[in-house]
Parts: C-alpha cells; sequence; structure tokens
C-alpha cells in the first residue's frame, strides 16, 4: 500500500501526498470546500472563470500554449459533491521531470496557485466577458445533464429522496441563481472563499513529500479563518417508500432505486455494508448480475452501489418499459432474502476477494486515489485503505446480515421511456 | 523469447510467438499492485464480410463480432464470468470497429485467471438457447446506445463518410439485424477469426513470462486454421453524405464531424500514420489551437470539444466532436484554417510546441497498464509495438502533416453529423 503523508501548511490548508516512484505522470489537485447549499451555482463556475485567464496569463490562449511547453500538462476544473459538501478547484497532472526537461511540478504548482491568487481582472472585478460566456456554459450544462440518461435517473432520484436535505442539490446551482451572478458579486465571493473555505491539496508521484511540502508552503501559506465542512446528518427512511414515475423521450426505461442504510464510512458497520452491497450489486458475480441480467435477461446492467457519507444505497438498471414491474420485483426480492439471513459463507467469500482486489488495485490510479482521499477529507474524515482492507477481512455473514437489516427502502423512481424517436 | 528496452521512455518489453503462431507480450510494471491481461482477436465489427478458407463467401449479420464476444464467456462447464468473480478479479471485453479484446485485472491468483480467459476464447461453445438467451441482454444494450447522443452522431459520421465499407454500420447492429443470428454463424466466425494466428496476447504488471507462455501454450490449439478474407467494398475518395442529422432528447445540438482521409495502406507504418494525423489534428483544432480559442471564446464551442486520429482496416479518418449551437460554423472554420495551413505552412515554434506536448501525452498513457496493452495488441496487429511511436518524434517532418493537411483540403470528403434537438425545425 501506498504510504500517505497529511501536514497542515496553514490553519484551513491541508496536504496530501504520497511518493509513488512508480508512475511517470503525477497528479496534483488543490480544491476548495464549502457547505452544499444556495450558492453552489457561484462556486460551480469560479474554477471555469478563473480558467480563462491570470494576470500573467490573461486567456485562454496563452495558459493552453504555457501548458503545451510544460509537455502537455493538464490543468482542468474540479467540481465534486460530497456528502453534503462541495468542492471546487483544479485537477492537474504532469509528466515526471525524468523524461523531461525543466522542473515542471513546480511550475504547475505556481500554475495553480496563479490560477486561485492571481486571476485576470478588470477594475478589480473578475472579467466581464469571462463571467457571462462561464454563466452561459454552466446554464448549458445544466440543460445537458438531462440527455444523459443512465446518470440522470440516479442524480434525479436522489433528488427526490434528499429534497430536505443538501445532498438532494445539483452542484451546478440553479439557472435562476446563476443568472445572478455578476463579476462584483463573483469576485466577492472568490475572496470569501479565499479567506474563509478549507482548501485541501494533495500530490501523487515522484517527488518526496518534503519536497512537495515545501513547495505548496511557499505558493500557498495564506491563514485563513478557523472554518469547518458542514457535518453530515443523516436521516431516517420515510414510513412509506416514494414511488415515482416521469416520462422521457428516449427508447430505453430506467430504474433507480435508493435505500437508507443508517451506515457511514466513519460507522464500524460500514465494512458489512460494503459486503452487503457487493454481494447484491457490486460485481459480475452479485445477485443482480447473475438473477436480474444472467437469468431473466431483462437488462445489460444492474448495479448496486453506496454512498459513504450519506449513507445511501442506490441500484440502477436499464430495462424495457414492460419488464419494470418485474425487475423492481426480483431487485427487492433479492434484497429481502439477504436480510433474511440467506447468504452464504461462499458469496461472502467471493465478494471479500473481489473488494479486497479492488481496493489494493487502487494504488495504481494516482487520480482514483486523489478522489478518494480529497472527497474523504473535505467531509473532515480520514480514510485508510489498510485499515478498511483489515476490517473487511474479519467481518462474518451475521455482520453482513445484520448491517442488511436497518436498510430502508426510501424512494423507488422509474423513468419511462416515451414514443420512440 | 526477445527482451527489448526502450530507455527513453522507461519500459521493457519481452516477447514470444507460439508455433501456432500466437504473439505473447510482457510489459514488467513491478511496483504495481495490479497484474492487467488483454487477449485480442484481430476481428472487429468492420470484418463482417468474408471468404472461408473453403472459398464460401460470408456477409455476416451486423453486430456479430459484438453478439460473438458477449457468447464467447459462455463455456460447457459454466460461465467464464463467473469463474473471475471467485477468483476475486475483475473481467470484461470489448468490439470495437477494429478489434475483440478479452481482458482481466486482478492482485493475486494472476495464472489461476490467465488460464481461464486463455481457455475461454479458444472454446467456443454456443447453443440456441443460450444465443437466444443473449438477444434479450444485447436488445437492452443497443437500447441504451440508441438513447445516446454521442453514440448516434459516432455512428451517423461514419455512416456519411462511408459508401459501403462496413464501419458505416453501429458496432453492435441493431435489434433486427442480431435477430437471425445462430450457433452456426457465431462458430463460422469464431473458425475464421479466432484461430492462434490472429490472437495477440499482452500482458503488463507482476508475472513470470516463461509461466505466461506455458498457460498460453496449454491452452491454445496445436493446429492454428488460416485467417479468412475479409471484404471492405470499393474505396472512394468522397463521402457517401456530407450532412447527416437525427432529432433526439438534447437541449442543443451535438456534432461530429469527419474527415475521410486515404485510407491506411498494408505496407505503411501505422504509428507513424498514426503519430502525423494527431499531430495535424493538434495544430488544427487542439486546445492550444487559434482555431479552438476563437470558437469558446465567441460562444460556439465549449470545453467538451475534442478531435482525434483514428485508423481502421483499408480506411482512417479524424473525428471532432462536441455540443454547439453551431455546428456548421465549426464546420467552416474548420475546413477554413485547412486551407489556410496549407498556403501558409506550419511554423518552427507551432510545430515544436505541439510535438512537445504531444510526447507528454505519450508519456502519459504508459502508467495504465490497461491502456498499454491495448496500445500494444493493436500495435502487434500492425507488427509494429507499443514503443514505435515514441521513436519517430524526431523524424516526423513539418512536410509529412502539410502532406496530410493537403489530402484533407477538400470538402468532399467532410462529413457532419448532427444530433439536434426534439423541438428542433430542422428537417431530418
Amino acid at each position: 500500500m501506498q504510504t500517505t503523508f497529511n501536514s497542515s501548511l496553514a490553519q484551513g490548508i491541508t496536504l496530501t501526498s504520497m511518493q509513488a516512484k512508480q508512475f511517470k505522470t503525477s497528479v496534483l489537485s488543490v480544491t476548495m470546500t464549502v457547505p452544499l447549499g444556495k450558492n453552489n451555482g457561484f462556486a460551480a463556475i469560479l474554477p471555469h472563470v478563473l480558467l480563462r485567464g491570470t494576470q500573467n496569463h490573461p486567456d485562454m490562449l496563452s495558459l493552453s500554449r504555457k501548458l503545451d511547453t510544460l509537455y502537455g500538462a493538464r490543468i482542468v476544473p474540479l467540481i465534486r459533491k460530497a456528502g453534503a459538501n462541495l468542492a471546487i478547484g483544479f485537477i492537474a497532472d504532469v509528466i515526471d521531470e525524468r523524461f523531461a526537461n525543466g522542473n515542471l511540478t513546480n511550475e504547475v504548482i505556481d500554475l495553480l496557485c496563479e490560477l486561485i491568487h492571481k486571476p485576470a481582472l478588470e477594475n478589480g472585478f473578475l472579467l466581464s466577458e469571462y463571467v457571462e460566456s462561464e454563466k452561459q456554459n454552466l446554464i448549458d450544462r445544466i440543460a445537458r445533464l438531462k440527455s444523459d440518461t443512465r446518470s440522470y435517473v440516479v442524480r434525479r432520484m436522489r433528488e427526490i429522496m434528499y429534497e430536505n436535505e443538501p445532498f438532494g442539490l445539483c452542484e451546478y446551482g440553479n439557472v435562476e441563481e446563476i443568472q445572478n451572478i455578476n463579476p462584483q458579486n463573483l469576485t466577492e465571493y472568490l475572496n470569501e472563499l479565499i479567506n474563509t473555505a478549507p482548501m485541501q491539496i494533495f500530490y501523487c508521484g515522484s517527488v518526496n513529500s518534503n519536497e512537495i511540502e515545501n513547495k505548496f508552503k511557499s505558493a500557498f501559506s495564506f491563514k485563513k479563518s478557523n472554518t469547518k465542512p458542514a457535518e453530515n446528518i443523516i436521516l431516517p427512511a420515510p414510513t412509506e417508500p416514494k414511488y415515482i414515475t416521469e416520462t422521457m423521450p428516449v427508447s430505453q426505461g430506467k430504474l433507480a432505486i435508493g435505500l437508507r442504510t443508517g451506515v457511514t464510512a466513519t460507522s464500524n458497520e460500514y465494512p458489512a455494508l460494503m459486503l452487503f452491497s457487493t454481494i447484491l450489486g457490486g460485481y459480475t458475480g452479485s445477485r443482480l448480475f447473475k438473477h436480474v441480467r444472467e437469468k431473466l435477461s431483462l437488462c445489460y446492467y444492474a448495479s448496486c452501489g453506496i454512498d459513504k457519507f450519506t449513507g445511501s444505497m442506490t441500484i440502477t438498471s436499464g430495462i424495457e418499459n414492460k419488464n419494470a414491474e418485474l425487475a423492481q420485483k426480483e431487485i427487492l426480492a433479492q434484497i429481502d432474502d439477504m436480510k433474511n439471513g440467506n447468504i452464504t459463507e461462499q458469496e461472502l467469500f467471493d465478494a471479500k476477494r473481489n473488494i479486497l482486489d479492488l481496493l489494493k488495485s487502487m494504488n495504481d490510479s494516482p487520480l482514483t486515489l486523489e478522489s478518494y482521499f480529497q472527497s474523504g477529507i473535505m467531509n473532515n474524515i480520514s480514510l485508510s485503505l489498510d485499515k478498511l482492507s483489515e476490517q473487511i477481512d474479519k467481518i462474518c455473514v451475521q455482520d453482513v446480515i445484520k448491517v442488511g437489516q436497518n436498510i430502508k427502502l426510501d424512494t423507488v423512481y422509474f423513468m419511462k421511456g416515451g414514443e420512440s424517436v | 523469447m526477445t527482451h527489448e528496452i526502450f530507455d527513453k521512455i522507461g519500459e521493457e518489453m519481452y516477447s514470444h510467438v507460439l508455433s501456432n503462431g500466437l504473439k505473447i507480450y510482457y510489459i514488467p510494471k513491478n511496483n504495481f499492485s495490479k497484474t492487467f491481461a488483454m487477449l485480442a482477436t484481430n476481428f472487429g465489427s468492420a470484418d463482417q464480410k468474408f471468404q472461408m478458407l473453403n472459398g464460401e463467401v460470408l456477409d455476416t449479420p451486423a453486430g456479430v463480432a459484438h453478439f460473438l464476444e458477449h457468447k464467447m464467456f459462455e463455456d460447457e462447464d459454466g460461465n467464464a464470468l463467473q469463474k473471475f468473480a471467485k477468483t476475486g478479479a475483475s473481467p470484461n471485453a470489448f468490439t470495437s470497429r477494429n478489434m475483440t479484446a478479452y481482458y482481466f485485472s486482478c492482485t493475486d491468483n494472476f495464472y489461476e485467471n490467465l488460464n481461464i480467459l486463455t481457455k475461454f476464447v479458444c472454446t467456443p461453445y454456443f447453443t440456441s438457447e443460450n444465443v437466444k438467451k443473449e438477444k434479450g441482454i444485447i436488445e437492452q444494450e443497443i437500447s441504451m446506445l440508441d438513447d445516446d447522443p454521442f453514440w448516434n452522431a459516432y455512428t451517423n459520421v461514419y455512416a456519411g463518410m462511408y459508401h459501403n465499407h462496413p464501419i458505416r454500420i453501429s458496432i453492435a447492429g441493431s435489434a433486427e439485424s442480431i435477430a437471425p443470428i445462430t450457433p452456426d454463424v457465431l462458430y463460422q466466425c469464431h473458425k475464421a477469426f479466432y484461430s492462434p494466428k490472429n490472437l495477440v496476447l499482452t500482458v503488463c504488471g507482476n508475472a513470470d513470462f516463461e509461466k505466461i507462455i506455458e498457460i498460453a501454450e496449454k491452452n491454445t490449439p496445436k493446429q492454428a486454421d488460416e485467417i479468412a478474407n475479409r471484404f471492405y467494398g470499393e474505396r472512394q475518395n468522397t463521402v457517401y453524405k456530407n450532412h447527416i442529422a437525427v432529432k433526439m432528447n438534447v437541449p442543443q445540438p451535438f456534432f461530429m464531424i469527419g474527415i475521410k482521409d486515404i485510407p491506411f495502406e498494408k505496407n505503411e507504418s501505422q504509428s507513424k500514420r498514426q503519430l502525423i494525423g494527431e499531430l495535424c489534428c493538434e495544430i488544427l483544432a487542439g486546445k492550444s489551437s487559434s482555431l479552438y480559442n476563437k470558437l469558446y471564446k465567441n460562444g460556439t464551442l465549449n470545453r467538451r470539444f475534442d478531435v482525434g486520429y483514428t485508423i481502421h482496416p483499408d480506411a482512417a479518418c479524424v473525428l471532432f466532436s462536441g455540443d454547439s449551437k453551431n455546428p456548421k460554423e465549426v464546420y467552416t472554420a474548420i475546413l477554413n484554417n485547412i486551407c489556410e495551413i496549407v498556403k501558409n505552412g506550419i511554423s518552427d515554434d507551432e510545430f515544436n510546441r505541439v510535438k512537445l506536448m504531444h510526447y507528454g501525452m505519450m508519456i502519459r498513457s504508459l502508467d495504465g497498464t490497461d491502456d498499454l496493452c491495448r496500445m500494444q495488441c493493436e500495435a502487434a496487429f500492425a507488427n509494429e509495438n507499443f514503443a514505435t511511436s515514441s521513436l519517430q518524434y524526431d523524424e516526423i517532418t513539418k512536410d509529412d502533416l502539410l502532406n496530410m493537411f493537403k489530402i484533407w483540403n477538400d470538402e468532399n470528403r467532410f462529413t457532419l453529423s448532427e444530433v439536434i434537438p426534439l423541438e428542433d425545425n430542422q428537417e431530418v
């Protein structure tokens, strides 16, 4: 397993770094966290506006050409919703100095700092041209969410399930809010984030952790006020599940089922919940794959996943309209069967192997590690892969059945395919 | 056994060819946790029409290569996916226009998994019943693709560029085209293209090469069938249709623009053609091109714009894709920009900057064991290796690029494929 190195660069700024010499490319990210709420649009637009230009590189063309000279280093906007929080910033990757001339990593760190602290300004405010054009891009992006039906049904189901909780909000905000953005209020919002929002920095690559810490310290040593990320408050499931069907002009119907487990990443029962979800629908050996796809031939995909911050479990499948009820019945029957104690030692053994393999594989992907650690830190949770693997190994069938018994159905959402087009 | 060291990019590779023709490669990644293995056949959705060795010419249903991919997992003693599920491995497969590949990754039990992989790909087992059952699953996969704007634009751009080449048909086929598929036609395809002579096995991670060879030798047939002869139709310089539009549930148009390049010739270097193509793409419309920045600035393009170069059997093309309120403006800008480049040439500054950027992209691709295996399988089909292109940056000249731009400088080679909103008034 990779050794992670955590440090605090200044009040409110944390660095997670991992020295990994096996990679030829380093991954870096810098994000600031705010609670999900009425300013999501302000937060989501920021990295896009900032990437339009800095004081030294006043437009996208000059920024892109600078990145070309850094051997095609990439810096892209990052908008991450996790639990009750929203992190915004940038994620970058750059090739190792072993294969290039110059100190590329340092240059990328300087650029990241420049993007946040030295944006292009006119009369002290972000450029009106950039703000207006990114407002339109963000509004277009929200409109486009519906076109990707497979992810849209999960989004829509969560919106219904979490209608009274921050997790149900769209991380891109809403059109009305975005229309109110102007260079003045966006610049104020940026300054507020810089002064108050906790900042998380991540590095995974060949440079050793001390060097990285020193470099980031010199670039990002701004003391922040002592703010904390929003707490994840877990509500119980409603007494009666919600059943919602909506129609869209597409050919395939899509089912999304949301359940509440009451268990999050910080609970002792979390490893058992991971196993429950894996046995149910986490891999090709799972019940949903074997029964809903292979045995009944109802779908191409039927899978289950958990959200470790809210403790929600989501099952999705793409099916023909006429099979919706049959699929739903079979999925719920499988859950009940597991809750009733019908989980075999073999099922548990296979699922353990599968999860342990996936956890170990994460070490081969700096991008996966970035997302895993940064989403934890933005919720004030430290997650060790080693510890999690050890805990999973110790789980017995009874633990999985027990965690299952507290899982409650919350929302069944079916997006019905409308007239074919 | 051959051992090559590619100092410049910090990689090495072992290779061996079995007496039955199977090519085997191993790229060590000692400090990685997982090992990835890919067994690929040089047989994709484009290989629809072919002649068996007995002289029989087969025109197979659209989507048969992809159907075969699904059905290969089935064996007499159970489904290979379920065998992998017991070892902790993550298996999968894909079918492209060019190839079909089966793969897994794992952190443990590697040889057991390699045994499963090599066995099931070489053992066809199709029954009327299991073929019928799979139709339900694949129909839902096709239905999912039918709802995907990207897939529609992607399939249509090929349907526009090519007159009769099978790459103009969707990889998965349609519910109608897969309906007549029988065990017989699957067996015929397997016989024609799953011969060890047509297969490449690549492993990347931590393994013992001798053991890899031993397992491959045990599980692949001693006698290899000759590979069937394929037909891609008569070549045409111009596109079949300049414009194709379909209406879907999108808020604004999604487009693909294709430029039909001259087909890839068998005696050409695939990696060199690919590299020249990609450099041209970057100069023409990459993130640091004036074209992209101008169209982004005026709101015609956003960050989802992409451009790439692709080689297929007896074909090659450039594809641009993105969201735009006005795809025709993008189309015209590309056409005009090519004309400008042909007229004014490429500056040294631009040429060197883009080469540097591209070199960085190539280095970046070496960290993914899955990407490396795919690159090596594709390279091996063209008798090259994944590192070949890394050695060609110094060889390529501005003239190589200009020669390619001259071919692209012809509107008769252009197709615009659009997916437009349902409420759009444009007739389709």
